[in-house]
């Protein structure tokens, strides 16, 4: 294909004295004669990057796998150097309204021991049936003298201070099961408290919304999906409290949402300014612990090894597209959210610490004016106070989808190939429909899908391609873990040599499935029944339809 | 019509030309002293000469330009300067206060109804007494420019223009969130330099000041003066081309910084002085700090033909009260002539002028007050009129004129129905 786009030529240049050409063609002309050269340029340079990769590919023909291969390599050491402290920016507030740590804090004490009787009763109904603890939050809530009711599976109560018009809402949750599974006793607690505190407050131009939710999150899921016919007002930001422990050390910030959306960095980075100098604790991201590992001398190498563990736990939940606590599912609503997880530890923080840094948070959040806007929405975060912007990281998976699209410029007969890669999407989509688990698709390929040979398996091929070429790039804008899963695992099944590939093929999608679910507990079905995940249906419109294809093409 | 036209015109000529060709002879003579002042006074009046001592009274525009609770500091700017302003003795009337936001009244606000520009809250800036002429959406770029300019709507009060004449000293305080040689209004539009520099010239033209002082708070705010082309102005601002205006520190109770760098230490400076005070706008200046402030106040003197050490803080900060006082023998001969002879009526002016009009002496006290015992004073003193041929021939031409002036209006009415 590109052989034929550089055979094309541009015809004459256009006489500058004609009278049939205006300023317009001339410059069109100029425009095309430049693209010639480029792409005269890299066809040049083709042979020198394959005399460049040696000896040992020669036997390839076609020139463009050089070029294919170069930009593979390039894209996986680029995605290898994201790490690299070189890449990295400091992170800063961009939303003046935010404001952080400005405030007096007025949670103190008093709230302290609130919180503290609180759990005293908290810890006598834990076991006990919905109705016995929605029925004493109710009552909490209402001494307080809050609004408060419930949904099947939440209990809410509605703080509308003196001076909020009601058209905006931040929401405050705390669910009776943490991420770690235990009882979030203290979260609860932190939020009866809360209520108790911001009742009769004068400041808040928003109205807040305190949820305590079933489960882990799908009480949460639960009250959002009730919440328009609940309240009138837009919600803007959330923060979720996560207090499993006695005491903690660091506060933890889980930012993931559901289907790989990332809160707006703003919130993120008011947070952890908010815990750092005005509730007095280190901030973390996730629970990762950041102090570089021992042993291994050069700090530069030691920063690389620990920007490299704060980015697979990102990676984890992104590629899953797993919100990472139960903020997430806040997320599909377009709620810029936290959890804000006390990780636990003997101590030396508790009630006092966390209760002020949400209030300071909470103070922030009602100085903003509009939705969060100014900082990034893409973005990765290898250690905290430090951000990698969308264009040092982005280009990464683009090397790599391009290396796939430049494979698939040689499509002799697009329909022909069309033919049997149809197929393959038309069985993953019966598969779907009619609720079959990937691992039983295994024998499909061998015993249903047509072989093409020829001129119709080069097509077959260049359209694969061309299609996860296309893919690649656009959903590295939106999850780049996920994009990057999606390029790995495109080049192993297409571009290997045929032994090579057939070893990785034999490894089913649904098996690996099958054995995440077995190690991690990672059931993406639920996720997907549960809270949105589309990584389920994800499965089964691209990685399936792609495994098929690439077995058949073998 | 055109006929009708021309005659009008020319009945206006020759009652322009009557008292002035009959002046000529006088000034011939050499002992005609007061004909003789009617070169400087109709340079005074057409030209744009400005002469020493002819500054009477003080204006002052103070404009807050951004919105939002998280920029109280400029309106406590504002307010406090406002405030300094009021003590130093300038009445309301002669403020034009700006401010397009109400912090005071904002939600977020945990003291309702107060700006303070200091932290620990010892002075409400939002009390009693405030006269805020532009509120909210009224503060705009449009409105703004109109008000230096004075090209209203009819509709628009006295009470909201900026009534300076060619004896003002105009103070100007501006705001807000700027950049390279543009101040931000509402997060919405921009003035620029050139903007403020060319309606400035229209104030000039239109004789609306005698001095000019500029003041800007803003980043960058030194570009804001720096395309300004008029005579008499002196400008000062916060910060360099490339710098920023920082706040000066935070009320952590209000959550918000509650004044900047800049505007603060003016303040703390104007705050030692009093009405009285004779301290100049090179003692003003010299208080400057780059350290303290945090960036580099400008100060552009060169189109002032004043000096800053010749010129008072008092004579823009404050109330001025003196009086131009004017010698009979100094008026046209028209006026000379008497109230009741009078064709020509001087265009209403603030202050005493407003009391010259035809028999209306007795309608405005400040008339009976001030003016008429210098009158007695003038006429007991160096000014006595002799008596005799000179006042006849004054008599005679206020009598022509006045015939002139009848028979030309007799004659366009008739001609016009």
């Amino acid at each position: 294909m590109l052989s034929r786009l550089r055979r094309r030529t541009a015809g004459p240049r256009p006489d500058p004295q004609g009278v049939n050409f205006t300023s317009e063609h001339l410059t069109a002309a100029k425009t095309l004669a430049r693209r010639k050269q480029v792409i005269n340029a890299i066809w040049v340079r083709i042979p020198i990057l394959s005399l460049w990769s040696g000896g040992a590919l020669e036997d390839i023909a076609d020139n463009s796998l050089y070029f294919r291969f170069v930009l593979a390599l390039v894209g996986i050491i680029w995605l290898l150097a994201i790490p690299y402290e070189g890449l990295w920016k400091r992170t800063y507030v961009d939303e003046h309204a935010l404001q952080p740590s400005q405030v007096t804090m007025y949670f103190d004490w008093a709230e302290v021991h609130k919180a503290d009787r609180y759990l005293d009763t908290l810890e006598k109904i834990v076991n006990g049936t919905f109705d016995e603890r929605t029925a004493f939050l109710q009552e909490s809530f209402s001494i307080s003298g809050l609004a408060t009711s419930n949904t099947s599976t939440s209990t809410y109560a509605h703080i509308r201070p003196p001076r909020s018009k009601g058209t905006e809402t931040i929401l405050v949750s705390a669910n009776w099961v943490s991420r770690d599974g235990t009882p979030n006793l203290r979260g609860i607690a932190t939020l009866l408290a809360l209520g108790d505190f911001l009742q009769g407050q004068n400041h808040w131009a928003s109205d807040l919304v305190l949820v305590v939710g079933e489960g882990y999150v799908e009480g949460l899921e639960g009250f959002m999906r009730e919440y328009h016919n609940l309240f009138p007002g837009v919600i803007w930001t959330g923060l979720n409290i996560d207090y499993p422990g006695h005491s903690f050390s660091h506060l933890g910030m889980f930012y993931e949402g559901v289907n790989g959306r990332l809160p707006n960095q703003d919130i993120v980075n008011a947070a952890s300014n908010v815990a750092r100098y005005a509730g007095g604790v280190l901030p973390r991201l996730h629970d990762v612990v950041d102090e570089p590992p021992a042993g291994f001398g050069s700090p530069l190498v030691q920063n690389y090894l620990l920007g490299a563990k704060h980015l697979l736990h990102h990676f984890a939940f992104m590629a899953t597209g797993r919100g990472s606590a139960a903020h997430g599912v806040l997320a599909r609503h377009r709620i810029d959210a936290l959890t804000l997880y006390a990780s636990p530890a003997e101590g030396p923080h508790g009630f006092h610490t966390l209760g002020r840094t949400i209030e300071s948070t909470l103070r922030s959040m009602n100085n903003l004016l509009e939705r969060l806007h100014a900082s990034y929405f893409f973005y990765l975060l290898p250690r905290p106070d430090q951000f990698i912007p969308v264009g040092h990281y982005l280009p990464a998976a683009v090397l790599l989808g391009a290396s796939l699209t430049i494979g698939g410029f040689d499509c002799p007969s697009p329909l022909e190939g069309l033919g049997y890669i149809l197929p393959a999407f038309a069985v993953a989509a019966v598969a779907w429909i009619v609720g079959l688990h990937p691992i039983f698709l295994a024998p499909v390929p061998l015993a249903i899908l047509p072989r093409p040979q020829g001129q119709a398996h080069t097509s077959a091929k260049s359209l694969t391609l061309l299609f996860y070429g296309a893919l690649i790039p656009t959903l590295a804008m939106v999850n780049f873990p996920q994009a990057v899963v999606l390029a790995l695992i495109s080049l192993l099944y297409l571009t290997l040599p045929k032994y090579l590939a057939l070893a990785i093929l034999a490894i089913q999608p649904g098996l690996i499935l099958a054995l995440a679910q077995g190690y991690w507990g990672l059931d993406l079905q639920k996720d997907w029944l549960a809270v949105g995940n589309l990584t389920w249906p994800g499965v089964y419109a691209v990685w399936l339809p792609l495994w098929m294809i690439s077995v058949v093409l073998l | 019509m055109i006929v009708r036209h021309l005659l009008a015109t020319l009945a206006g000529l020759l009652l322009l030309l009557v008292p002035l060709a009959s002046a000529t002879p006088e000034d011939e003579h050499g002992h005609g002293h007061g004909h003789g002042q009617i070169e400087p006074q109709l340079n005074e009046l057409f030209g744009n000469s400005t002469t020493a001592g002819r500054h009477t009274n003080n204006w002052a525009v103070l404009v807050c330009s951004s919105r939002y609770w998280f920029n109280y500091r400029h309106m406590a700017n504002t307010l406090a300067m406002y405030r300094t302003l009021k003590r130093l003795g300038l009445p309301d009337s002669n403020i034009i206060l700006m401010l397009s936001d109400d912090v005071a009244c904002n939600a977020r606000n945990a003291f309702p109804a107060t700006v303070y520009a200091s932290a620990g809250r010892q002075m409400d800036l939002y009390g009693e007494g405030i006269e805020v002429d532009y509120r909210g959406y009224e503060v705009t770029v449009e409105s703004f420019l109109r008000l230096l300019t004075g090209r209203h709507e009819d509709t628009v009060p006295r009470s909201k223009r900026l009534l300076s004449d060619a004896s003002s000293n105009v103070f100007i305080y501006m705001t807000g969130h700027g950049g390279n040689e543009f101040l931000k209004f509402q997060d919405n539009e921009e003035v620029s330099a050139y903007d403020v520099a060319d309606a400035v010239e229209q104030m000039w033209e239109k004789r609306r000041y005698n001095k000019l002082l500029f003041t800007i708070d803003t980043c960058q705010a030194n570009t804001m003066y720096s395309k300004f082309y008029s005579p008499e102005i002196t400008a000062t601002g916060s910060s360099e081309l490339g710098e920023n205006s920082y706040s000066h520190h935070s009320d952590r109770d209000i959550g918000v910084a509650v004044i900047d760098g800049f505007t603060h230490y003016i303040l703390q400076y104007l705050e030692t002085l009093d009405k009285s005070s004779l301290a100049t706008l090179r003692d003003f200046f010299n208080t400057y700090d780059p350290v303290r402030i945090q960036s580099h106040p400008g100060i552009s003197t060169s189109l002032s033909s004043v000096p800053p050490e010749g010129l008072l803080v008092t004579d823009f900060f404050g109330g001025v009260a003196s009086v131009e006082v004017v010698p009979s023998s100094a008026e046209l001969p028209a006026l000379a002539a008497g109230p009741e002879a009078s064709a020509w009526r001087p265009s209403p002016r603030r202050g005493h002028f407003n009391a010259i009009s035809a028999g209306g002496e007795k309608e405005d006290g400040r008339f009976e007050k001030a003016a008429r015992p210098s009158l007695h004073r003038q006429q007991g003193k160096e000014w006595v009129r002799p008596l005799g041929k000179e006042q006849g021939v004054a008599w005679a031409q206020g009598a022509l004129t006045a015939l002139a002036g009848a028979t030309a209006y007799v004659t366009y009415l008739a001609l016009s129905k």
